[in-house]
């Protein structure tokens, strides 16, 4: 923690998100360009591969949102965060590799390629025996398929929520929606995941079901 | 019994309403069991969502990015803050009474007089030495002054002497320069004076004799010529003679007149 809220410190002191993209835009500074690749590489990465359902088709694409950031940099605004800025490029992104794959997308998701997803199961309960995180990831990867058995739109609705940590009102300014339409599909969503797991994890979600009040069952059953 | 809508129950599994709206749904959930039957199913997949992580996944990397960032910010004005009002504490905070400060405020309020005695007897004292100096200073001063004078007049006769010497002898040199050359200028123009008498007395020399030549072969050519004449006439009175012997007085009256004229 230490190391961490040092680095943060130091962040302090150099340049923001937006003196760097600004530099980028006024001055081609390449260095700071490299100082934003650097600080939201990894973010855009998990947040394309989230949409994809990929890594490396998500690495494929933060390239290609940096790239575009690059290229129109002269579009950015200084309205808002940069952050926002390039959440919105990255969420074009994918919806743009939605549209070219369209016709592929089927297959993608029939196919079992776990190893390409890596589903993290082991960092997030390291003290698990190889057998029970075999099983984890079994169930990681049902999930994941199930998520993309759902139609896109709800699916976006469920990733920038419950995996990127979106506010609904956030969402609807993204998808240019009313906060209330975010959350009806928010709540479709979830129903129709729960209907499609309900065979699949039937003992785990069973277990957690039972409860009432705990906000991450599965997670305490995991610990 | 009214349920509450599908849309506020997703803002209340995400934890988006307001406490009062939260307690109201949740006691709602206690009662209801269709309610309650339909959010365990919604937290059931939520549940499953969870078990999709992916390396370096926290719930939100992104929000967790920008809380974190706001934190250290607000955290490192809290430290300012703090370091200030520790500051402005320490300095305006009033110190304990100990020896220092007893010492410290003695000397302050003793040292004014002591400096105050002090400075008046050193201003007596210099003054009785300065009246006694100044005395025999000034009288130094006049005889100095005097002395200077002296110097100074002696000084300036003996340069005014110099000066004068100097230039005595400097004018008598120039007056002797100016007399010599003024001599040798007119030795020149005598010189150049004789040259040029000498000049037109051979020039009337040389006259004198070509007139002399020119006179004397004049002379010649008139004597050749009056002989001529003389011989012509002879011819002519001959010749005359033999046609008329008469007019002999005019043949010898004629020629002494023309010699007188010659």
């Amino acid at each position: 923690m230490g190391g961490f809220s040092l680095s943060h410190l130091s962040g302090l002191f150099s340049l923001s998100d937006e003196q760097a993209m600004l530099r980028v835009q006024k001055q081609n500074d390449p260095r700071a360009f490299a100082i934003l690749v650097h600080r939201w590489e990894s973010w855009t990465k998990m947040f394309c591969t989230r949409f994809t359902g990929d890594v490396h088709r998500g690495e494929d694409l933060a390239q290609e949102v940096f790239a575009q950031i690059l290229a129109h940099r002269n579009d950015y605004r200084h309205e808002g965060r940069f952050a926002a800025y390039l959440r919105r490029i990255a969420y074009n992104a994918c919806c743009d590799w939605h549209r070219r794959t369209k016709r592929f997308r089927e297959s993608t998701l029939s196919g079992a390629d776990c190893d390409r997803t890596v589903c993290d199961v082991a960092s997030a309960a390291p003290v698990l025996s190889p057998d029970a995180i075999m099983a984890k990831e079994e169930q990681a990867e049902a999930v994941r398929k199930a998520l993309f058995r759902l139609p896109e739109h709800y699916r976006h609705v469920i990733i920038l929520r419950h995996y990127e940590g979106l506010r609904f009102r956030e969402i609807a300014e993204l998808l240019d929606l009313s906060p209330g339409t975010v959350r009806s599909r928010m709540a479709e969503a979830l129903t129709r995941l729960a209907r499609i797991l309900k065979p699949v994890l039937n003992e785990e979600v069973s277990g957690a079901t039972s409860r009432q009040g705990t906000e991450e069952p599965a997670r305490e059953e995991n610990l | 019994m009214t349920h509450p809508t599908r849309e506020e129950w997703m803002a209340y599994l995400y934890g988006e309403l307001d406490t009062q709206k939260e307690t109201t749904l949740k006691s709602h959930l206690q009662e209801c069991p269709q309610c309650e039957h339909e959010v365990a199913a919604w937290r059931g997949a939520m549940a499953a969502l969870d078990m999709w992580q992916l390396p370096g996944n926290h719930k939100s990397a992104f929000r967790l990015r920008q809380v974190t960032r706001r934190a250290v910010r607000w955290a490192a004005a809290a430290a300012l803050l703090i370091a200030a009002g520790y500051v402005a504490g320490r300095v305006s905070a009033p110190r304990p009474l100990d020896r220092e400060q007893l010492f410290v405020s003695l000397k302050s309020s003793l040292e004014p007089a002591i400096r105050l005695s002090l400075a008046e007897q050193t201003k007596r004292d210099m003054g009785l030495a300065l009246a006694s100096n100044n005395a025999r200073f000034s009288k130094e001063l006049a005889q100095f002054k005097e002395k200077l004078n002296a110097q100074h007049r002696r000084d300036l006769n003996e340069f005014a002497a110099k000066t004068l010497v100097i230039s005595g002898a400097a004018t008598d040199q120039r007056l002797r320069e100016l007399i010599i050359s003024i001599d040798s200028t007119q030795r020149q123009d005598r010189y150049r004076f004789a040259a040029a008498l000498s000049q037109i007395e051979s020039n009337r020399l040389q006259d004198k004799t070509r007139l002399r030549h020119s006179m004397a072969g004049l002379a010649a050519l008139t004597a050749t010529e009056l002989h001529r004449t003389k011989q012509g006439l002879t011819q002519l009175l001959s010749a005359a003679q033999r046609d008329q012997p008469d007019p002999g007085e005019f043949e010898y009256g004629e020629p002494p007149n023309e010699r007188r004229e010659k």
